[in-house]
């Protein structure tokens, strides 16, 4: 799998040499290939099918936002695991919202914060919900209009991942910024 | 939640031009087609280029529940059908649009299993990954010969 991930990147970046103009594009590329190589790799130090703890996924997958963002983004709540199925889509979504984040929203200027915090929710006894909240805090009021702020792809591939994992998102826009909701049946008694 | 198309679902939408030039063999133009798949990213670009030849898009759908629901219930020229949704497999659903003498595909990234060999032979098997423009061209032969 590592291999893989590495060979596809090097790939496209062999690819992007020949093609003028293509560096931006193979660059953005790789990035989320990144992205999705370090949540799998997660996967790949544990055995089997074993599901995969939320806290370390979310450092793995926001680790180059981390670096460029001084510690700005927060990661808080209870210690909770996430199936296997769910990594490429979770990490896919989290991956454009940093990504509109840092382009749209509160990291595109200094003093922005990001907090992301979560609860565990039992509906009943058949299904754990993951409910995970992200809070961006532009320090200043903002005036994004919430249509502008993601380009059509990202906005679909976030609304495509949310479906995959039979989750539910809630977008809601506050005076300080974006706040989000994921809603996420992580572990269910016994599958439909 | 798949989309219906409507009474007129089989209206031509208007055809946007294909990237490659290769319009003539892929042209889905008019169609309708049910496209069951669950990994997010293969299904806006499966979505994608089958609106780009023309079809018109039920779904994309992520689990067997619902693919069998629009297997009942949607109307289609043809249908792709991914193998695993989630964990459980799309057989249901692919009994049902066989009996409604509806033409399909799998898509699959296990294509030896047995299920696929013995009940579904007669039944095209495309293995994961694929080039979305190939199993365009299967769908548009699948349809042809069984309008003919």
């Amino acid at each position: 799998m590592k291999n893989l991930f590495a060979l596809t990147r090097g790939m496209i970046r062999m690819a992007a040499r020949q093609e003028p103009g293509s560096a931006d594009f193979a660059q953005r590329l790789v990035e989320r290939l990144d992205a999705l190589a370090a949540a799998h790799s997660l996967g790949l130090e544990t055995e089997g099918t074993e599901p995969i703890d939320l806290a370390e996924l979310l450092t793995a997958v926001l680790q180059p936002f981390s670096r460029s963002s001084g510690g700005r983004i927060s990661i808080a709540g209870p210690r909770i695991s996430i199936p296997r199925r769910m990594i490429t889509p979770f990490t896919l979504t989290i991956y454009e919202l940093a990504t509109n984040a840092f382009k749209h929203g509160c990291f595109a200027s200094s003093g922005g914060t990001l907090a992301i915090d979560w609860s565990v929710l039992d509906e009943g006894a058949a299904v754990t919900m993951l409910e995970l909240r992200w809070t961006e805090d532009c320090g200043a009021p903002v005036a994004t209009p919430p249509d502008s702020r993601s380009d059509g792809f990202g906005q679909r591939l976030i609304d495509a991942s949310v479906a995959q994992m039979n989750g539910r998102r809630s977008t809601a826009w506050t005076a300080s910024g974006l706040q989000l909701t994921l809603g996420l049946p992580v572990a269910e008694a016994g599958e439909r | 939640m798949a989309e219906r198309p409507s009474e007129q679902g089989t209206r031509s939408p208007q055809p946007r031009p294909l990237p490659d030039g290769d319009a003539g063999s892929a042209s889905l133009a008019g169609l309708v087609i049910l496209l069951v798949e669950d990994e997010a990213l293969l299904a806006l670009d499966l979505r994608d280029t089958l609106e780009e030849a023309g079809a018109t898009v039920v779904g994309p759908i992520v689990s067997v529940p619902e693919a069998v629901r629009a297997a009942q219930e949607a109307s289609f020229d043809a249908a792709i059908l991914d193998v695993d949704l989630q964990g459980d497999e799309v057989f249901p659903a692919a009994q049902i649009i066989a009996g409604r003498d509806i033409p399909f595909l799998f898509h699959t990234a296990h294509g030896e299993a047995s299920h696929l060999r013995s009940v579904f032979a007669d039944v095209p098997t495309c293995s994961k990954p694929s080039d979305p423009m190939k199993l365009l061209g299967i769908l548009g032969t699948l349809i042809r010969d069984r309008g003919s």
